[in-house]
């Protein structure tokens, strides 16, 4: 077999369903205790466990050929990948919420406050659409930032809506979708492309 | 050490310097790629550091206009740091060759400025050499161009490369002014084929993503191109598909094919490009360490409307992968000269060095 494909996983919230989807196309991974890095039981996958904000850096130098991370995290790296597929987990929206029964940011006229971790998505969306923005850049927890005060309006990653809803806030418009892909470093691809897509038609396969 | 030296030593984002055996390597392989240069007819040039930016401004688009150090000069007017050799360099030619014999062959090796994102620290891209051959049009010139690269790839002595070879041109005819060419150019930097099929059909995508090796293309693209349909902007996409595959077909007259890739989501990147374009990447490097393509009409922006052809190197890429460089930097150790006193280690040294030896008199 050639040399495996060096691969970025995340840890947190992605890192279990990573797991199971190759698990289940047989490429069985096992991190040992205290570990950052596996061989798959195919010996097809070099596995790096990095955190989810690192994971396009080491994508970017070509340490990982590839990686499985949201567009959330690449688009705030600023970096660019090539996009070999799309996986079927882990899929959420990005939105703009604020106190139920607030305006919406384009109602409201003047500058929006806006606390969020995802300050390059927000900043982008509010220029496109030419509504001044003041942006409070947050590490998490965002939803406690109108609740005390600290700005009215939070961008953040919504999937059921219940956090939202158990701090009293609503979706207030819609920023879009955000997949969590298989990416690949273009140099890393353009050397290994057949070989990718190889791995690309196991991933796809029912499991 | 004082926080005021502390200070001092402070090193702004973007820039780089480099000393002793690695500049030493730089300098050697430098100086293989300007002789190479000058034994095929090229000729050195030198740009500015920085010019007009109106100049340049309708030429960039919104990535290089974002990464672009600007400036006002003291009478106010806009100026741009040097962040394309290729953009200053046809300013120039434009200045200069308007009445001069052409094809003109210019080779150059300079640094650019321009900003990166803090974790591109790397900075691997800011020292380029290239060449560009001026007034030479159609295959005779885009061959030359190849083969230049492709002699220099194989003097420098890399680990695996591959040069893939894309077409601008299949990419404008595709389009034919239905879609926004910058807007299908991220899409296919990015090979995101389903926003591909989003915006421009399947059909149409299932070509401009087409990657594999020439004989691959030439058996698969005459289907991938019927299948976009026959109206009539099919024939000029049949005819720069086959302006590719003849071109490919020359090369392999003297090319080893498993170095070559036809791979239409090269478009070149920038928006000048009109003809054929040229990514090489080598095992090792994150990112293409030459890029290059056929752009007839950006001396004509200057006032001289001449094609042009050519290709950059990302030196401080190679540098680290190259055999010649490290081989260059081994085989010739600084030696310490031999002798009682100054005078006769002076006198060793010279005779030394007209040996070929590098001598240190203490």
């Amino acid at each position: 077999m050639s040399k495996p494909h060096t691969i970025a996983i995340p840890k947190g919230r992605l890192l279990d369903s990573v797991v199971k989807y190759f698990t289940a196309r047989g490429m069985d991974i096992r991190f040992g205790s205290r570990k950052l890095s596996a061989v798959d039981s195919t010996g097809r996958l070099e596995i790096y466990k990095v955190k989810n904000h690192d994971l396009p850096a080491y994508v970017h130098h070509g340490i990982a050929g590839l990686g499985i991370v949201g567009d959330d995290t690449v688009t705030e790296s600023g970096h660019s990948f090539t996009r070999i597929l799309t996986l079927p987990f882990g899929g959420t929206r990005l939105c703009v919420a604020a106190p139920k029964g607030s305006l919406t940011p384009g109602q409201l006229g003047g500058t929006v406050t806006v606390a969020t971790s995802y300050v390059r998505m927000t900043r982008d969306w509010f220029h496109r659409r030419g509504i001044p923005v003041k942006i409070i850049r947050l590490g998490g927890s965002v939803e406690l930032a109108p609740v005390l005060g600290l700005a009215p309006y939070i961008v953040d990653l919504v999937e059921t809506g219940s956090t939202l809803a158990a701090n009293g806030l609503e979706v207030v418009a819609d920023l879009g979708d955000i997949k969590v892909r298989l990416i690949a470093n273009p140099a890393y691809f353009k050397l290994h492309y057949r070989e990718i897509a190889e791995l690309a038609d196991i991933m796809m396969r029912e499991s | 050490m004082s926080p005021d030296n502390r200070q001092r030593l402070r090193t702004p984002q973007g820039t780089e310097s480099f000393f002793l055996e690695e500049a030493y390597r730089h300098r050697q392989l430098l100086r293989m790629t300007e002789d190479h240069f000058a034994s095929w007819g090229y000729l050195p040039v030198l740009t500015p550091v920085f010019d007009y930016y109106e100049t340049y401004r309708p030429l960039l688009d919104r990535s290089q206009v974002e990464r672009s150090y600007r400036f006002p000069d003291r009478e106010g007017e806009l100026l741009m740091l040097r962040s394309d050799i290729t953009l200053f360099l046809a300013k120039q030619m434009g200045l200069s060759l308007k009445d001069a014999p052409l094809p003109r062959r210019v080779y150059y090796a300079d640094s650019i400025i321009r900003h990166q994102e803090e974790e591109d620290i790397s900075s691997d891209e800011f020292f380029q050499s290239g060449a560009e051959l001026i007034g030479l049009k159609g295959q005779e010139g885009d061959l030359e161009v190849l083969m230049l690269l492709n002699d220099l790839m194989d003097a420098m002595r890399l680990p695996s490369w591959r040069m893939h070879i894309g077409s601008r041109a299949i990419l404008d005819a595709v389009l034919e002014g239905t879609a926004d060419p910058a807007e299908v150019g991220d899409l296919l930097e990015l090979r995101d084929r389903e926003g591909m099929y989003r915006l421009i059909g399947k059909e149409k995508a299932n070509l401009l993503l087409f990657l594999g090796t020439p004989d691959e293309f030439t058996e698969l693209s005459t289907e991938l191109v019927r299948a976009i349909g026959d109206s009539s902007a099919v024939s000029s996409v049949v005819e720069a598909v086959n302006d590719l595959k003849s071109l490919a077909s020359e090369l392999s007259a003297t090319v080893s094919m498993e170095k070559i890739r036809i791979d239409l989501s090269e478009h070149g990147g920038q928006p000048y490009y009109t003809g054929f374009t040229v990514r090489a990447y080598v095992d090792g490097a994150n990112s293409a360490i030459a890029s290059g393509g056929r752009y007839d009409k950006l001396l004509g922006s200057f006032g001289s409307p001449s094609p042009a052809a050519g290709f950059s190197l990302m030196m401080r890429k190679i540098e680290p992968l190259s055999g010649f460089a490290a081989d260059a930097a081994e085989e010739s150790p600084v030696r310490i000269a031999e002798g009682n006193n100054f005078t006769g280690r002076y006198r060793d040294a010279t005779r030394r060095r007209k040996n070929g030896e590098r001598v240190a008199i203490t």
